[in-house]
């Protein structure tokens, strides 16, 4: 699993399946990320956790 | 899987024959596999003329290139070097410049895939610079010269072609920079009042070497100063707020043109008293970032400074001097030029095994 901004995920799907791992789930957050302020990171990262926890959780049942 | 196996061939394939040059190089442009200028047809003749320069067995591993990892083996190498228009003779300088990318301290993955301009800038030393014809002198990153064009654009072509750098796909870079078509150039060692780049890296002088460099592009300063002016003239190009090298610690490359050199020689300066006094001089003030810029800086420098980062904190451009990369080269006149770095990678030097190609 990775986590990418919008603009950088073509390149976490590429690489992926250049590494021989296509069905890699991605948590995707929106672009820019580098210039958030610190309670807008909290948002991102509160909405973020949710989103492994689900990823993970279907990977575990699947 | 370990570096000097034999590996199979990568998916980029060659050519029997060239019968049409205009339709082979339709099909590689549909590909995306050129750099955008035509390419020379890789052909099974001209590969195998290409591999018997590098001296070693076709399927040797010589990396794998981030961010797609494809092999990068003597043949791959030399695929590339074929529709670069290198010669054969060219091939120990670029499997070495592979071997540097490779390195983890140059951090290809990021090289590769980051938003910023960032080339890589090859730095060839020792004897063999001169043996190849590889330009030290007047316009030695121009065009015109057939070592530093070839080799520099075969190293972008491996770049796309094996590391998979794709603009708009892996590779993320925003506007990019000429010098991505191609960045090579030798260090005029002659007109080097001190010790040229390999030997101050460790190499012995008779040793033949190739540096690579995370370059983000060339600022050219033309001043007939002397001594400390010259250094206030170079170290005031240098500092420029929205730069990786202040917001990450970076290594800044200088090239001096010989008579700068010569100058602050004749001064007293070494080479490392030019790089300390460069350093001392470009500290900015971080007051000149932007605050979220100065806020990102907190986050990558307090620890490596050791204090706390406030507007009124005299940022040094890198860690230390000795991450400043210095080397002689050009012609007459009374210009240098200015090459920041992306930041985030360390330049690495490796030796270029030659005389494989004469047991062949």
């Amino acid at each position: 699993m990775t986590i990418c901004s919008t603009p950088f995920v073509r390149m976490g799907m590429a690489q992926a399946n250049a590494l021989g791992m296509p069905q890699m789930p991605i948590v995707v957050i929106d672009h820019p990320f580098g210039s958030r302020l610190r309670d807008e990171v909290r948002v991102i990262a509160e909405h973020c956790a949710v989103e492994v926890a689900r990823l993970t959780g279907e990977r575990s049942n699947a | 899987m370990s570096t000097g196996e034999e590996r199979s061939a990568p998916p980029l394939g060659m050519l029997e024959s060239v019968d049409d040059f205009d339709a082979i190089n339709q099909f590689y442009r549909e590909k995306g596999l050129t750099d955008g200028l035509p390419i020379v047809p890789p052909t099974r003749a001209r590969v195998n003329a290409m591999v018997a320069g590098a001296g070693r067995p076709r399927a040797t591993l010589i990396s794998q290139l981030a961010p797609a990892f494809g092999l990068a083996t003597v043949e791959s190498i030399a695929i590339n070097a074929v529709m670069a228009g290198c010669d054969p003779i060219f091939m120990p300088v670029l499997i070495a410049a592979v071997e540097a990318v490779s390195a983890p301290e140059f951090n290809l993955q990021a090289v590769q895939a980051t938003t910023n301009p960032v080339a890589v800038w090859i730095i060839i030393n020792g004897p063999i610079a001169r043996e190849l014809g590889v330009n030290h002198h007047m316009n030695c990153l121009g065009e015109g010269n057939w070592a530093n064009a070839t080799i520099g654009r075969a190293m972008r072509l491996i770049q796309r072609n094996i590391g998979g750098a794709l603009p708009g796909d892996m590779d993320r870079t925003e506007q990019g920079q000429p010098g991505r078509y191609s960045f090579c150039c030798a260090e005029n060692e002659d007109a080097n009042p001190w010790e040229p780049l390999h030997v101050e890296r460790g190499f012995r002088r008779e040793q033949s070497t190739v540096t690579v460099v995370g370059a983000e592009g060339t600022m050219n300063m033309n001043t007939h100063a002397e001594g400390a002016a010259l250094l206030r003239a170079i170290a005031g190009t240098m500092v420029h707020p929205p730069s990786n090298e202040y917001m990450f610690g970076g290594e800044p490359w200088l090239i001096l043109g010989p008579e700068h050199a010569s100058k602050l020689a004749r001064a007293g300066y070494s080479k490392e008293d030019v790089k300390a006094q460069l350093w001392e001089m470009s500290k900015m003030p971080a007051g000149r970032l932007s605050p979220i810029d100065i806020e990102r800086t907190r986050k990558m420098r307090t620890t490596e400074l050791g204090v706390s980062i406030v507007t009124e904190t005299m940022l040094p451009i890198s860690p230390s001097p000795k991450q400043m990369g210095l080397i002689v080269a050009g012609g007459a006149g009374t210009h240098s030029t200015y090459v920041p770095s992306f930041g985030v990678m360390r330049a690495v030097t490796r030796a270029i095994a030659t005389g494989f190609e004469k047991k062949i």
